[in-house]
């Protein structure tokens, strides 16, 4: 289910996922804090606790270079046929050339065992987001019952975590448990033996 | 993935009665919710609204009730009256043995499984783009209204959300699952010539 590209290790994946939520988290929060008690903030203060990490946040949520599964050219491949040709064709990313490099290698899944495997990993992941959403309105309810100041600032940060969640996490739990490849031993070549030494 | 269970008081062994079933579900959820939009929500109207998240509960799935068997195999092996879902041979202590749940409406098998994963994946294809929108409007209105008028809207949105999030993939189950073929008559008792 991994792309054509995406040559490293299981580990080096993991390393991945985990610098991706970490980085998310961080800009997260930057732009959390900034609309929460920064919006006062104008010049540079407010550039560099606000709007960049707010800009670096959106761009890593919505990418269509990063994870990839939604669009053609991440780590994972498309998970639809219609998401791959939209990373190709779509006016917009021809406009803004984000889509120069042609990702022919970057085929939906085809055969049986990468459909079982995209579909797991969307059970496991809404599995986990049932979760959150059912825990964000049980927050919601209370805050409400209790008439809390702070519903609205845990509200965005919910449903911005929400958001990455829903954007991301099957490609995350493709990429944290995909096995490496064995490499075909017939393809390597022989290792020189001491008879057929010259 | 269908279990010779009712939802309520419903019997729905048939695909038809199931298509009936998702249609009247979210028809009723649909309604409750503009009805409380339109109506700027009497109080009663949001607890009917906290009462349909209660209710999707009863399509199965997540839960042993319901026309939708268990998902997850962790609860699998705790409803039937395992120590904590670790051994299903090992008796739970306070049930004495006893099963929770009836062991045929527990048991899966590979079509079973597959139709539940290919359904959490049209689920989420499908809410992924419903939480694009929430997650982008929400902030917007957050300070475009105020923290009351916010929280009020939240409240209206929110129970919604969490439903979909609750019933779409037992929906999807009940929805395609074709009805089954009755089995043919064995050999000793058709007709001999």
């Amino acid at each position: 289910m991994l792309s054509e590209q995406t040559h490293c290790s299981r580990t080096a994946r993991r390393r991945i996922v985990v610098i991706y939520y970490a980085a998310t988290l961080a800009f997260g929060y930057c732009a959390w804090d900034f609309l929460l008690h920064g919006m006062a903030r104008t010049g540079w203060s407010g550039f560099v606790t606000g709007f960049f990490p707010g800009f670096l946040l959106a761009w890593l949520t919505l990418s269509p270079g990063l994870l990839g599964g939604i669009h053609a050219g991440g780590l994972v491949r498309p998970f639809s046929p219609r998401y791959g040709r939209t990373a190709y064709n779509a006016p917009l990313t021809e406009l803004f050339l984000v889509a120069r490099r042609r990702h022919d290698d970057d085929a939906a899944p085809a055969d049986e065992r990468d459909i079982a495997v995209r579909d797991r990993a969307h059970y496991l992941a809404l599995s986990v987001i049932r979760l959150v959403a059912l825990l964000l309105a049980l927050v919601v309810w209370a805050a409400i019952l209790l008439r809390a100041h702070w519903l609205p600032g845990v509200a965005a940060l919910g449903c911005y975590a929400l958001l990455i969640l829903a954007m991301t996490l099957p490609q995350a739990i493709l990429l944290w448990t995909e096995p490496d490849l064995i490499s075909d031993p017939e393809a390597e070549p022989a290792p020189a033996t001491l008879s057929s030494a010259p | 993935m269908k279990s010779p269970r009712a939802f309520l008081f419903l019997t729905v062994e048939t695909q038809s009665r199931r298509r009936a079933l998702v249609v009247a579900w979210y028809g009723f959820l649909i309604a409750l919710s503009v009805a409380v939009v339109l109506w700027r929500g009497p109080s009663y109207l949001d607890k009917l609204l906290q009462f349909a998240v209660i209710c999707a509960l009863f399509l199965g799935g997540i839960t042993a009730a319901g026309p939708v068997r268990l998902f997850s195999r962790w609860q699998r092996k705790f409803a039937d009256g395992s120590v904590y879902g670790i051994d299903g041979n090992r008796p739970h202590p306070w049930l004495a043995g006893r099963r929770t749940v009836d062991l045929d409406r527990l048991r899966v098998d590979e079509h079973d499984l597959h139709a539940r994963d290919r359904a959490h994946y049209l689920a989420y294809a499908t809410l992924r783009w419903a939480v694009v929108l929430f997650s982008l409007f929400a902030p917007l209105v957050i300070y475009a209204a105020g923290p009351g008028a916010f929280a009020r809207l939240l409240s209206l949105l929110c129970f919604p959300f969490c439903v979909l999030f609750l019933s779409l993939p037992q929906a999807i189950i009940l929805w395609t699952e074709p009805d089954l073929e009755p089995d043919a008559p064995a050999a000793s008792a058709l007709p001999q010539p």
